[in-house]
This record gives structure tokens, sequence and C-alpha cells, in this order.
């Protein structure tokens, strides 16, 4: 049986650590993406540097 | 299940305590699958409420006392209820009085700090409990969708997880919902990572699944 080989009363923890853990929150910094307006410069660049379109003959 | 993983360990603090962690979800392959408690599952739950247990007072709700606390209390009210009605008999001593009442507030101005604190309450989210916490669910699901929905652009996935449990026991119970929570704990399973929201989405799927092993007239703690 789990109690005849465990006791009890000779374990100790750190119960702070123990409620973090029971308790954990949320994470503190937002992983989001985010609206990034000077991104619209070099997708402007990269669409004039692109190769032009092949003429039909 | 519960009992191997306990006697294997090379220190049977830190598998005590994980157990203590686990807390009420320990029990649900029983509640959700019909699987049987065993004894010794049973007796190694008991074993570390008794090893580390629960507070003998009751706290005040946040934010009038300290969350954690509050917290912690009401997740080992969960597990000694559970341990209490699966096992039919008295639980060798291991009690934990039922905290107060949350407050208010999953529809109103702080629902995002109200659907966090609601997270960190998802284990209590299974069938056969019953009580403040879950009528708090049942009064607030725009609270609790806006929750998972704020969780799931910040790309917080196991809060996520958590918050879309409370969803997902919701619909179980019939409660009508502003969004369907089926494709985001499907995302959330996706995008995720780590054991503990492994185990969350396990849950919130069986939970959407449809019918529990346990009827609605098994609920107790009202």
């Amino acid at each position: 049986m789990l109690s005849q080989t465990i006791r009890p009363g000779e374990i100790s923890l750190d119960t702070t650590a123990l409620g973090a853990a029971m308790t954990e929150p949320e994470a503190p910094v937002s992983d989001a993406p985010v609206y990034a307006p000077e991104a619209g410069g070099v997708l402007l660049l990269l669409a004039l540097l692109s190769p032009k379109e092949p003429r039909d003959r | 299940m519960v009992a191997e993983h306990v006697e294997r360990a090379a220190d049977p603090g830190a598998a005590l305590a994980a157990v203590r962690i686990i807390g009420a979800d320990a029990f649900a392959p029983a509640l959700l699958a019909g699987a049987a408690l065993h004894a010794r599952d049973a007796e190694a739950v008991r074993v570390a409420l008794t090893a580390l247990p629960a507070s003998d007072h009751t706290p005040p709700a946040p934010p009038a006392g300290p969350e954690a606390a509050w917290l912690m209390a009401w997740r080992d009210w969960g597990t000694v209820t559970l341990l209490t009605v699966l096992t039919g008999r008295d639980t060798d001593g291991v009690t934990a009085a039922r905290p107060t009442a949350p407050t208010a507030g999953g529809d109103g101005a702080d629902w995002a700090s109200w659907s966090v604190r609601m997270g960190q309450l998802c284990t209590l989210a299974l069938p056969g409990l019953d009580g403040p916490v879950h009528e708090a669910a049942r009064g607030a699901p725009l609270g609790l969708a806006r929750g998972a929905t704020r969780a799931t652009l910040r790309r917080d996935y196991p809060t996520a997880a958590r918050i879309v449990r409370w969803l997902a026991w919701l619909r179980a119970e019939g409660v009508a919902l502003p969004l369907d929570p089926a494709p985001l704990v499907e995302h959330i399973a996706q995008m995720a990572a780590g054991d503990r929201t492994a185990l969350d989405t396990a849950i919130a799927r069986r939970l959407l699944a449809g019918p529990s092993a346990y009827e609605p007239s098994d609920r107790t703690g009202t």
C-alpha cells in the first residue's frame, strides 16, 4: 500500500513553489503580431525590384 | 496510473506534489471516459493531500484577499469533493472547506483579469462538480469567450486552453455561447506545446464530444 511505503510526515516541499505551480498566471508579455507601418516600405521596394512579367509575342 | 507514477518516482515528494498540482484532473478519465477509478489511485491522491495538506481556512475572494491562496483553496476543494464522491466513502480525514464565492465581473470591464482567474480554476470544469465558480461561468459566457479569444490573440496558449475548458464545459451544459469552442480548441491544440496544455485541450475535446460518464444528477458541491 502506498500509505505504508510513503510517510507523508517526512515529505517537505516549498509551499510557495507549489502554489506558483498550481496557480499558473498568464504570460506577462503578449506575443501577438503587431502592426508595423515601416514594413510597407519594404514591401514596396520588393515589388519594384521584382522581375517584370514576360511580354507576349 | 496515479499510484504507479508515485511509486516509480525517484522523489516521492515531487511526485505527490505533481498529483496535488494535477488535482481534480486526476479523476478526468473516470468522469469523462467512464474508466474505473482504481483504489490505489484514489489512495495516491489522498496521500498527496495528507502530505501536502490543504489550507484549513477560507481566504476571501480576490481582490479582497490573496489570489493564490484562494485559487489553491478552490482547486483543493474540487479534488477532495471528487475524491469523496468517486470513492463513495470518507476520505480518512482529508478535508477542504469550500472557499468564498468568486466576485462577479465576467460581463464587466474587468473581463480580462476575471477570465484569466477562471482559467486558473479550470480543474473545476469537470462533470460531477458544481458550485459558485460554475455559477459564475454560467453567468458570463461572453466574458469567457472574450478571455479565450484574447489569450489566443496574445499567443498565450496555456491560458487560452484553460479558459476554453470552461467554454467546453458550458457547451456540455447546454449553455448558449457567443462563439463555437470546437475550432478554438483545435487551433490551440495545434499551436500549443507542453503536457499541461495538452491535458487541458484533451479534456476540452472530451467535454465537447458528448455526454460524459457522469449525469447532471450526480453533481456535487451545490
